[in-house]
């Protein structure tokens, strides 16, 4: 005999043959069911658990984290700008010599550049 | 940890121009190297007299001393001293007319240099002790 099987069909076939079994065998069922919700529970809740309990004072590890990413970023800003500076510095200095060097050395006489 | 991002920003502020400039030394004759001192030999007397820019800005001129031919080296060290003795003020025009000069057209160059050179010849004729006495 063939028959379509659905979650109606299952369901009633499960209700028959708890209704058959012993009482023993219902208590050890009931007993595992609950050990197996009770374990999901306690894989979905452990993450969070782990973590409130790693990190106790978890705002105040919060806020030192954002000090340093604004410490780094602060230094980061601070390594580039001193960077250009210098680069620019560098830069000016060296156009400086190159102009004061050939005042000096120019077949022009120097007062007439004073003048 | 905490005293982590005090200390970032103690590196930042060390990191800054103005610590830079904080760490300057300043260069006494005694510390000059060899070719230093030969190109700024005219300068010798009163180089631990001199600014800290005034110096750093002829140390940098030292750079191209060694490269200029022996005619250049000569002019360089006899206008040292009176380009030393220049304000700031009078140094920075100079410049800028160097660099202006530098841009302007070669005809207006030699325009400029030859009316130079003849501003000098009078100034010698009329400084020299010939021209005094008549």
């Amino acid at each position: 005999m063939k028959k379509d099987l659905n979650h109606h069909s299952i369901k009633q076939l499960l209700d028959q043959s708890n209704a058959s079994m012993a009482p023993a065998t219902l208590e050890k069922l009931r007993a595992a069911r609950e050990l197996a919700l009770e374990h999901q529970k306690v894989h979905r809740t452990a993450p969070v658990l782990a973590w409130l309990g790693s990190h106790e004072s978890h705002g105040e590890h919060h806020h030192a984290h954002r000090r340093m990413q604004w410490a780094a970023a602060l230094l980061v800003l601070a390594c580039l700008f001193s960077g250009y500076a210098y680069w620019q510095s560098c830069n000016t200095d060296h156009d400086l010599s190159e102009v004061d060097t050939a005042i000096l050395t120019d077949d022009v006489p120097l007062h007439a550049y004073v003048e | 940890m905490r005293r982590l991002p005090r200390l970032l920003l103690v590196a930042c502020l060390c990191l800054t121009p103005l610590g830079g400039a904080v760490a300057a030394t300043t260069q006494n004759w005694a510390t000059l190297t060899p070719m230093q001192r030969e190109a700024l030999a005219p300068l010798a007397q009163q180089w631990d007299g001199l600014s800290d820019l005034q110096k750093k800005r002829l140390l940098a001129t030292t750079k191209h001393y060694p490269s200029l031919s022996p005619e250049k080296k000569q002019r360089y060290q006899t206008r040292l001293t009176e380009w030393s003795k220049l304000t700031p003020e009078q140094r920075d025009r100079a410049r800028q007319k160097y660099k202006a000069l530098r841009k302007a057209p070669p005809e207006k160059r030699e325009e400029f240099k030859k009316r130079a050179t003849q501003a000098a010849q009078t100034d010698n004729a009329a400084s020299s002790p010939v021209a005094t006495s008549k």
